[in-house]
């Protein structure tokens, strides 16, 4: 199958080292997410797969098939990879259809239905007659998404391919994207900067910060389980608290609490939780805190808590709207935490 | 979920030098360099030929009196050209972008319209009106309102596009209006000034239509005489085109030396707010007079003088199957040479559009050769070329074209470099991921796209080619001529009648394309011999 693993890949472009060591390894038919800051190497990560870019050292293969290597450097057209570019890139001269079908050979272009299937799978039946300058940004990126389906690559890259478009808009193409190639079977890699993007989209979401990969797993155990405080803090809102670590357990100012594996070795730890982990009660088990401040954001609010050691927290709740500022209320942390070594 | 702001928007930022990264195709990089090496072939052969000459003989020829008469009438009509052009062109441009004159939409439409009248077609409609412009003062004369819009076309777009804060900011520090125009105003179209006195200096420097018509000896008309007064010299031609050569290159080094101190006056893009208008008051009349007076000049005297020389040849005889041939000659000849010039300037323009390095850089340099080099220079270097090596193209059209591609390359490579850069690379790639190899990749996507601005680079090359006189007069078979030459032939034997419907019809049929240019971008294609 379609897997693509990349190993040891380094660039550098003049003296500024761009990529140091970079391993992934994608799934066939999954959908990756490399989510990194700006100018952390990523865009470049992915034009060395494509082959638009060489790599100084590091291998590319897909589907089994070195495509970048020492000696190896198979050129962009044979490498059965389509990009999805930033803002679409599709050829202003040819019609929706014509771009779709760019990537046909003549033959099957006109018999195989090839170009109507593909603009079904992106919601845009009926359009091949359109030119692109007709389209909406939105049209234009799902018409994007098509031509780089339609010849059935091996792979397929997308390069910050929503950052253009309205917030609003964002959300609705992005899911249609997704499920356009989930049901073509595609495997996928999407650059993203957008966290929030990379956790929704993704079944495998890889961080990479300055030219190093620091993380790849799920979304699920990217957010509870980062592996520095550095991933902590760019995939979500974090609490952070002084401990110590005795056993599996660490004790904080919220009391003993339960440490994810890896646990590390033990002595003064740095403990990392969710906002939602904490739960508020008027009255109940749990430690004593003062509510400082409230900020509502409509479906659910975050309420900042002073401790009785002066530490600040913050907890995001549902139910707060009686947690008014200077009231005492108890704190309660549920499920495990995630502690760094100091 | 919200989440932590700690990230950009920004996407990431493309590696500064991305276009050096790509590999130059081989192919490419060879069609390049065969079109560079054509552009450079002339000058290279001169130089060749000079470096065979017997010293004693180029001593000699250097330092006759004529040759150093012709040398000095060169130098000085090119700067007396200039600085009347400079006059001109900037008080243009000053009335047409800063004042309330009247009608000030049709002065600058009338501005610009010169360029589309070839010189030596002024230069005819001005002797056969008026016999008296012969000698120095007349060419000056006709020659700055034949020029003036190569300086009034950049400087009236700088003025337009300043932002008057500066302007405003001299005025409220104190300053006069006068006074802020010398200190701040003329600093900031100085780089637009220059660039255009550079393109009248060098158009004056090779010209050699209407110095000859007005029988004015420069350093072109020298070479063209030495040459055909005695086709056996090799030595005096090959001198005095190195010394024109050598005057040229002064003139560019110059220009280049004097705009890279003029760094501080580089104007910022952006869109500024329109600058105040001069109210003229009592000054409006005899600005408007003069703005007449100048295009009265320019364009009614040579429309009238062609206009009563047409009437008069009606009752002589017309030679009507002469036009009719001359004009079919021209069209081919021009035609040959947009079609030769812009397949030549396509992979240079591609390559310089695509790829960074000092390859695709150093092969656009060497198409440029061009535009310095004079029309007459490249003739006869192509003449001795061919007698030499290919005596089958002596006198044969393909030398002609290979002239015309020589001269005229600059402009299509401009044109396709531009166009092509208009593209983005991001196309390419994405056609490269679909499976296209380069070629098919040029053949499906670039060429397409880049396709109205190479069209319209060939519709420049086609115009300037019509208009072409020197190199044509010395490399056409014999037997035909084209309108420009039957034009010159008929003038210098004084047939003003006789050449009034040649002029006419040439000026028609480039109009034509030059208007469809003008409208496709706004502005009119400057160049020409």
């Amino acid at each position: 199958m379609s897997e693509l693993v990349v190993t040891g890949l380094c660039k550098s472009f003049g003296t500024t080292v761009v990529l140091t060591g970079i391993d992934l390894t994608v799934p066939s038919g999954s959908l990756a997410a490399v989510l990194g800051p700006s100018g952390c190497g990523k865009t470049t990560l992915l034009r060395i797969v494509a082959g638009f870019e060489r790599a100084d050292g590091g291998r590319v293969e897909l589907a089994g098939c070195t495509v970048s290597g020492p000696s190896v450097d198979v050129a962009p057209e044979r490498r059965r990879i389509g990009i999805v570019p930033q803002e679409g890139a599709l050829f202003p001269h040819l019609s929706v259809g014509r771009n779709v079908g760019y990537g046909l050979s003549r033959g099957t272009r006109r018999s195989s239905g090839r170009v109507a299937e593909v603009l079904d799978l992106v919601g845009l039946r009926g359009y091949a007659e359109r030119m692109p300058h007709e389209l909406s940004g939105g049209q234009q990126q799902r018409v994007a998404v098509a031509r780089a389906l339609a010849p059935r690559p091996s792979l397929i890259l997308l390069d910050e391919p929503f950052s253009a478009l309205d917030t609003g808009l964002r959300a609705e193409v992005r899911a249609d994207v997704c499920t356009a190639l989930r049901a073509d079977g595609a495997t996928a890699v999407l650059v993203t900067h957008d966290q929030e993007e990379a956790m929704s989209t993704a079944d495998l979401v890889a961080v990479m910060r300055a030219g190093r990969m620091v993380q790849a797993a799920s979304p699920r155990d990217l957010y509870l389980g980062p592996a520095d405080l550095g991933v902590a803090s760019f995939v979500g809102d974090t609490v952070l608290l002084e401990g110590t670590l005795s056993g599996r357990r660490a004790l904080t100012a919220l009391g003993s609490l339960a440490v994810r594996d890896p646990v590390p070795a033990g002595g003064a730890v740095r403990v990392v939780l969710r906002p939602e982990q904490l739960v508020l009660s008027a009255n109940g088990d749990g430690v004593p805190a003062r509510v400082r401040e409230q900020v509502f954001f409509g479906h659910d609010a975050l309420v900042h808590l002073e401790l009785g050691d002066g530490a600040l927290v913050t907890a995001r709740s549902l139910d707060c709207a009686w947690a008014l500022p200077g009231l005492d209320v108890r704190l309660r942390v549920r499920g495990e935490v995630t502690c760094f070594t100091r | 979920m919200t989440l932590a702001p700690t990230q950009t928007r920004a996407p990431d930022p493309v590696p500064a030098s991305r276009r050096a990264r790509r590999r130059v195709p081989v192919g490419l990089s060879l069609a390049a360099l065969v079109a560079a090496s054509i552009a450079v072939l002339p000058l290279l052969y001169l130089a060749f030929r000079a470096g065979q000459l017997n010293a004693d003989r180029v001593a000699e020829v250097a330092t006759r009196v004529r040759s150093l008469e012709q040398l000095g009438r060169s130098v000085l009509l090119a700067a007396v050209v200039t600085a009347g052009s400079l006059v001109l062109g900037v008080g243009s441009a000053w009335v047409v972008a800063r004042t309330d004159v009247p009608l000030r939409r049709l002065w600058a439409v009338l501005a610009a319209l010169p360029l589309a009248v070839p010189t030596y077609v002024a230069a005819y409609a001005w002797i056969a009106a008026v016999p008296e412009v012969a000698g120095f003062g007349g060419a000056a004369c006709v020659l700055i309102l034949c020029c003036y819009p190569y300086v009034y076309l950049p400087v009236v777009a700088t003025l337009r596009g300043v932002d008057p804060a500066w302007e405003e900011a001299s005025r409220s520090a104190g300053v006069g209006p006068l006074a802020t125009f010398l200190r701040v105003t003329l600093r900031q179209i100085r780089p637009a000034a220059a660039a255009g006195s550079l393109l009248v200096a060098l158009y004056v420097l090779s010209d050699f239509g209407s110095v000859s018509i007005l029988r004015y000896e420069t350093l072109t008309v020298g070479i063209y005489r030495s040459f055909t007064n005695n086709p056996f010299d090799r030595t005096a031609p090959v001198v005095l085109s190195g010394l024109l050569v050598l005057v040229t290159a002064i003139v560019v080094v110059g220009e280049a030396r004097s705009r890279g101190r003029g760094r501080y006056s580089r104007l910022g893009g952006g869109a500024a707010r329109p600058a105040q208008v001069v109210r003229l008051g009592a000054r409006r009349a005899p600005l408007l007079a003069g703005m007449a007076a100048v295009s009265g000049l320019a364009l009614g005297v040579p429309a009238v003088s062609l206009a009563y020389w047409l009437a008069v040849g009606q009752s002589a005889t017309l030679d009507l199957p002469g036009i009719i041939g001359a004009a079919s000659t021209s069209v081919v000849f021009a035609a040959g040479g947009a079609v030769v010039t812009t397949l030549l300037a396509l992979p240079v323009g591609l390559l310089a559009a695509r790829h960074a390095g000092w390859f695709p850089r150093l092969m656009e340099r060497a198409a440029y050769v061009g535009h310095a080099v004079p029309g007459v220079v490249v003739a006869l270097s192509l003449v001795f070329f061919a007698v030499n090596y290919a005596f089958g193209l002596y006198q044969s059209v393909p030398l002609v074209l290979f002239a015309y591609a020589v001269l005229f390359l600059p402009l299509a490579v401009a044109g396709v470099h531009a166009s092509a850069a208009q593209s983005p690379p991001d196309l390419e790639e994405v056609a490269r991921s679909l499976g296209s190899r380069p070629l098919e990749v040029l053949r499906r996507v670039t060429l397409p796209l880049a396709a109205p601005g190479i069209a319209a680079a060939a519709v420049l090359v086609f115009v300037t080619s019509m208009k072409e006189l020197t190199a044509t007069l010395m490399l056409q078979p014999t037997g035909t001529s084209t309108l420009a030459t039957e034009l010159w032939t008929q003038t210098s034997t004084r047939a003003y009648a006789a050449a009034a419907p040649y002029a006419a019809v040439l000026v028609l049929l480039s109009a034509v394309p030059a208007y469809l240019l003008g409208r496709r971008s706004g502005r009119w294609g400057g160049g020409g011999t």
